[in-house]
């Protein structure tokens, strides 16, 4: 077991899908972390060097992963909200907010749209 | 570690939709009129910080009065 | 639609249809007559609809619908453990005790190798050679060499040719840089494999990378060099694997040869260390496998050390980008990781073998990328080889009758292609390290078994026994 930002991965996970367990952290980004620290894509937790790991924490912790991000897309939210514009009304409202129909085809935007947004 | 996806957009580019306003800058102890625009799609200027607007939304004028968040938006998003 | 046809669609034909010509009337009135008949549920009132259930469709909500259990087969096997489908499938098998014994099969002996008279006999692998192609992995699965009882190949013209070579490089001391191309299932492959056993047999040093793919797709761990520009990427896995093989198949003549030089390593070495000793440090430490192949190769190449055979099989990987990456995403050219590129500065000449040897690359037609730049290389360098070749015949055509003019051989529709090919589609992105690093090549381009060769290997093939 090995620990990356206070998680625990097995051994045998890939490297790649152990960065992408990340909120924040899809194909394209773990794709440079890794080309960044001279990782090959197909690594396993357990290929990785001590100066790997030292080197990914330090690089998870400087970037706004996790709780940060979804801070800051609340935030966002409650920004338009509180200057009263379109966008932060629909959003308070649960209704799609790009001008989609709303006569059908809305649940999307019932289930996420509101000012605490879940990530 | 990407720029904001909001300086790809087309919008960008072009600059913001500086529309000619009669702004008047209030003397102090003055009560200025509000400006009443039917420019929705003006930017929101730095400079426009703190006047009043009434901005048309097809039916009526609604007040805005602007704050510093709002620069960079247009107009028209605060009148719905 | 014929009538008959238009009974056939007919799923459920009517019964005034079908019943009505041969029993006119009795299908209902017996029904009724026959009191004892068995069918009751006939005269029984059917039964009342329950509510709400209605057939075909789906069920209404809130009802139960059939939910039949399907069928669901248990393995109660053991599934395999990692890495073992691997291992079955990369299994190399030698010998089959079911095959029979070839009468008067000879083993193959440095002189039947670079013989004439040999082409078109099949020669069995000496036991130690077998053991040494062997450890390089110069063996493949799909080669078919469990059919028989031993190990055993075709001389073939080629054969000898390369044989040839590698003699002349051994005698002259001079490096010889070969590439083997041809259709699929050609023999190019084997072809090395032969060119591996001569060196082996000869007591040379022996480096092989059996599969290219292995180099550049990205499956082993890489880094960069430091200080070096063009960065440079070492593959240590992949190097401390390699270094094992060359001691394993090497171990007759690395045990005899000692460290002469002063080496810049990370950690002291004994004053009379044998190379086989050098190269297990380099394979059971993979982070100074890529120092220690550093090292290796600046002994081999010392005066008065023996010739080195270096091969890899499946060319194209080589000559194109590789599955790694940069740290600033750029992928990285195959011939800037540095074991590539320690091939590659040989096959291009810009390095020698001070001791002589042979640099020999075959390009896979199974499994290849799309390479343009080289299939250009390629036939720019074969059409340069027959240019020449025709050039010394009519010059020596000349020489020998002079009264007679001689005609110039037409060319034949492969060189015709090859020599289009020779010019470069402009509309195509070419890679231009890699028509460097073929430039000047010899190229051997394998045909089919002439008849002969095919004649000989079918009579020498015994069938295998049940």
């Amino acid at each position: 077991m090995v620990l990356l930002l206070g998680v625990n991965f097995s051994e045998q996970r890939l490297v790649k899908r152990a960065l992408e367990t990340f909120y924040g952290i899809g194909p394209s980004v773990s794709t440079r972390i890794m080309a960044r620290f001279s990782i090959h894509p197909t690594a396993k937790i357990r290929d990785l060097e001590n100066k790997h790991i030292t080197d990914l924490t330090a690089e998870l912790t400087g970037m706004r992963i996790e709780n940060d991000l979804r801070r800051q897309l609340r935030e966002n939210i409650t920004r338009l909200r509180d200057m009263g514009s379109y966008r932060g009304r629909r959003h308070a409202m649960g209704l799609p907010v790009r001008g989609q129909r709303t006569r059908t085809q809305i649940q999307t935007a019932r289930k996420l749209n509101r000012i605490e947004r879940r990530g | 570690m990407l720029p904001t996806r909001a300086l790809y957009a087309r919008s960008i580019w072009k600059g913001p939709n500086i529309v000619p306003l009669p702004i008047v800058r209030p003397k102090p102890g003055e009560r200025v009129q509000p400006i009443r625009t039917q420019a929705r799609s003006a930017t929101i200027l730095p400079n426009f910080v703190g006047l009043k607007f009434q901005v048309h939304n097809g039916k009526v004028y609604h007040d805005i009065t602007v704050t510093e968040d709002m620069v960079g938006h247009k107009l028209g998003e605060f009148s719905p | 639609m014929p009538p008959s046809r238009c009974l056939l669609r007919l799923s459920q034909p009517p019964s005034s249809l079908l019943a009505a010509p041969i029993a006119p009337h009795t299908s209902t009135s017996i029904r009724h007559a026959a009191p004892f008949s068995a069918s009751a549920s006939q005269c029984m009132p059917a039964p009342a609809k329950k509510k709400g259930v209605t057939f075909g469709g789906p069920p209404a909500r809130g009802t139960k619908a059939l939910r039949i259990k399907k069928t669901v087969r248990q393995s109660t096997a053991r599934p395999p453990a990692p890495g073992e489908r691997k291992a079955l499938r990369k299994r190399i098998v030698l010998s089959n005790t079911n095959a029979l014994e070839v009468a008067g099969l000879r083993d193959a002996t440095l002189d039947s190798l670079v013989d004439e008279a040999m082409v078109g006999k099949v020669v069995g692998l000496p036991g130690q050679v077998v053991d040494s192609l062997r450890a390089v992995e110069a063996f493949k699965v799909h080669q078919g060499w469990g059919l028989f009882r031993r190990p055993a190949c075709l001389v073939r013209k080629e054969t000898v040719e390369i044989g040839r070579v590698v003699a002349e490089a051994g005698e002259e001391k001079k490096t010889r840089r070969l590439v083997l191309c041809g259709e699929r299932n050609s023999g190019k492959s084997v072809l090395l494999l032969q060119g591996l056993a001569g060196a082996f047999m000869r007591g040379w040093v022996v480096v092989n990378f059996p599969e290219a793919k292995d180099l550049t797709i990205g499956h082993t761990a890489y880094s960069p060099i430091p200080n070096t520009t063009p960065t440079q990427y070492a593959q240590r896995t992949y190097t401390a694997n390699l270094l094992s093989q060359i001691s394993k198949a090497n171990n007759s003549i690395l045990s005899t040869l000692q460290i002469t030089q002063s080496h810049d390593l990370p950690m002291p070495l004994q004053r009379n260390l044998t190379l086989d000793r050098l190269c297990e440090l380099g394979a059971r430490d993979p982070d100074i496998s890529w120092p220690i192949f550093q090292a290796l190769w600046k002994e081999l190449t010392a005066p008065g050390r023996p010739p080195i055979f270096m091969a890899l099989d499946g060319l194209a990987h080589v000559m194109r980008l590789s599955a790694y990456l940069a740290p600033d995403m750029k992928p990285i050219h195959a011939h800037d990781l540095a074991l590539v590129n320690h091939f590659v500065e040989y096959l291009s000449g810009r390095r020698e073998l001070s001791n002589g040897g042979v640099v020999m690359a075959a390009v896979s037609e199974s499994n290849q990328p799309r390479t343009p730049a080289l299939e250009h290389a390629l036939a720019a360098a074969e059409t340069r080889q027959a240019d020449a070749a025709r050039g010394t015949e009519i010059a020596q055509g000349a020489e020998g009758e002079t009264s007679k003019p001689r005609r110039r051989q037409p060319e034949s529709f492969l060189e015709h292609q090859l020599r289009s090919l020779k010019h470069w589609n402009p509309y195509v992105k070419g890679d231009e390290r890699v028509i460097k690093a073929l430039d000047g090549v010899e190229v051997l381009r394998l045909k089919g078994l002439s008849r002969e060769e095919a004649r000989e290997s079918w009579n020498t093939t015994p069938p295998v026994g049940c």
